[in-house]
């Protein structure tokens, strides 16, 4: 193991939240993600706070925010933008142009883990959200991910839970995620091991935050594309 | 590693989208220092020091690193300035220790609880992350940008603070 690779734990052999956090946002390498998950596969208390560290992003919960900044005239200013940026419309609902409350944003991530499908997408409250589509291509083990359009990109391995589907509309359960959502317009090279190179990998985007979670269902949702390696 | 993104619509938009991905992160973490009834408000303090420093923030090859440092320290700035360090240490103690750190030794937490207070803030960040988050010294250098010896030096020094105080010395 790695100087590197040994940092990511804690002294006490587990992944420090910090460990966890970069990996949630896909800053960490292709080797440091597959030590990351090869260690939440066999260790349950880890696998639970990574699942509580994902279980973050639909920050913009508009017609659930219900909390107010109380910050200053520069919050006011920016948050103008953070609107129009990510939900105009719901935001500038509330008659403020605030920035949405994170208390909102967690409470609308508890809801989102008993959602039925693994990830939870606010893109269906983009009213006029712009088309998206997403382009997959491989370079020898790399897998080159390109969004056309601004919106959220996720890529996934996933195994079908039923046998001799065919149309993608059976149950696929995620079993890795080789990058979590954000937002992003450009380019992403992911590194595909050994170990995903056999299992179905996806491409999701949709145009505004989701989750997926490892062990949920990969399920579809509208506004979203999903594509698949070929 | 992926290259950080920088999305159209220029710094606003970009600071927008930076809420957007991280708020609820920053908000988790603000919540080891703080009740949940000031977590948001701190939220919103931290996002107006990442806008004062959006450039260091684009050159960060580690931007949840990044921010989790300027959260860490902004969270023990307010700490410090409301005179609650030891109070942080009584009330959240448990909880500091047991969420990222599940085996962590409660008797230390109890022992630096108690002098917390009177130290210096590099050496409290170095707590932090040590005794708190359990990294390792390597770790710790890295966030901080310095010698994993200089790390060395300040959980020793911590230690050796904590010890006097036990002893009564000043």
């Amino acid at each position: 193991m790695t100087h590197e690779l040994r940092d990511l734990l804690a002294r006490n052999g587990h992944l420090t939240m910090l460990s966890l956090d970069r990996y949630d946002t896909g800053e960490l390498d292709a080797s440091a993600r597959r030590f990351v998950e090869s260690h939440v596969e066999t260790c349950d208390g880890c696998r639970a706070r990574l699942r509580v560290v994902a279980t973050h992003v639909p920050l913009v919960a508009p017609p659930r925010v219900v909390g107010r900044s109380t910050g200053s005239a520069t919050i006011a200013y920016l948050a103008a933008s953070a609107g129009v940026a990510l939900a105009a419309s719901a935001v500038l609902g509330l008659g403020s142009a605030m920035w949405p409350s994170p208390q909102a944003a967690r409470e609308h991530a508890v809801e989102a883990t008993h959602s039925a499908s693994s990830y939870t997408s606010v893109a269906q409250e983009y009213s006029e959200a712009p088309e998206l589509d997403v382009e997959l291509a491989m370079r020898g083990d790399t897998l080159v991910v390109t969004p056309q359009g601004d919106g959220w990109l996720a890529v996934v391995a996933v195994r079908d839970e039923a046998q001799g589907d065919t149309d993608g509309d059976g149950e696929s359960t995620v079993v890795a995620v080789l990058q979590p959502a954000r937002a992003t317009t450009e380019a992403v090279s992911i590194a595909i091991g050994r170990r995903i190179s056999t299992q179905r990998v996806i491409a999701l985007a949709c145009p505004g935050p989701f989750t997926v979670e490892l062990g949920e269902p990969l399920a579809a949702e509208p506004g979203c594309v999903a594509h698949e390696r070929p | 590693m992926h290259s950080r993104v920088s999305p159209p619509g220029g710094p606003r938009a970009e600071v927008a989208r930076l809420y957007a991905q991280h708020a609820a992160r920053v908000h988790r973490w603000v919540l080891r220092f703080e009740t949940d009834a000031d977590a948001e408000e701190v939220v919103h303090e931290i996002f107006v020091k990442v806008i004062e420093r959006l450039d260091g923030f684009r050159a960060e090859a580690s931007p949840t690193t990044w921010l989790y440092r300027m959260t860490t320290n902004h969270c023990l700035n307010r700490l410090r300035d409301h005179g609650r360090r030891a109070q942080l240490w009584r009330e959240h103690a448990d909880a500091l220790w047991t969420t990222p750190v599940p085996e962590a030794d409660q008797e230390t937490v109890a022992f630096l609880g108690q002098f917390w207070r009177g130290l210096d803030d590099e050496l409290v960040e170095a707590g932090i992350y040590y005794f708190v988050d359990g990294m390792t010294h390597a770790e710790i250098a890295r966030i901080v940008d310095c010698s994993e010896r200089t790390v060395g030096n300040r959980i020793e020094r911590l230690r050796k603070a904590a010890a006097a105080a036990t002893r009564g010395e000043p």
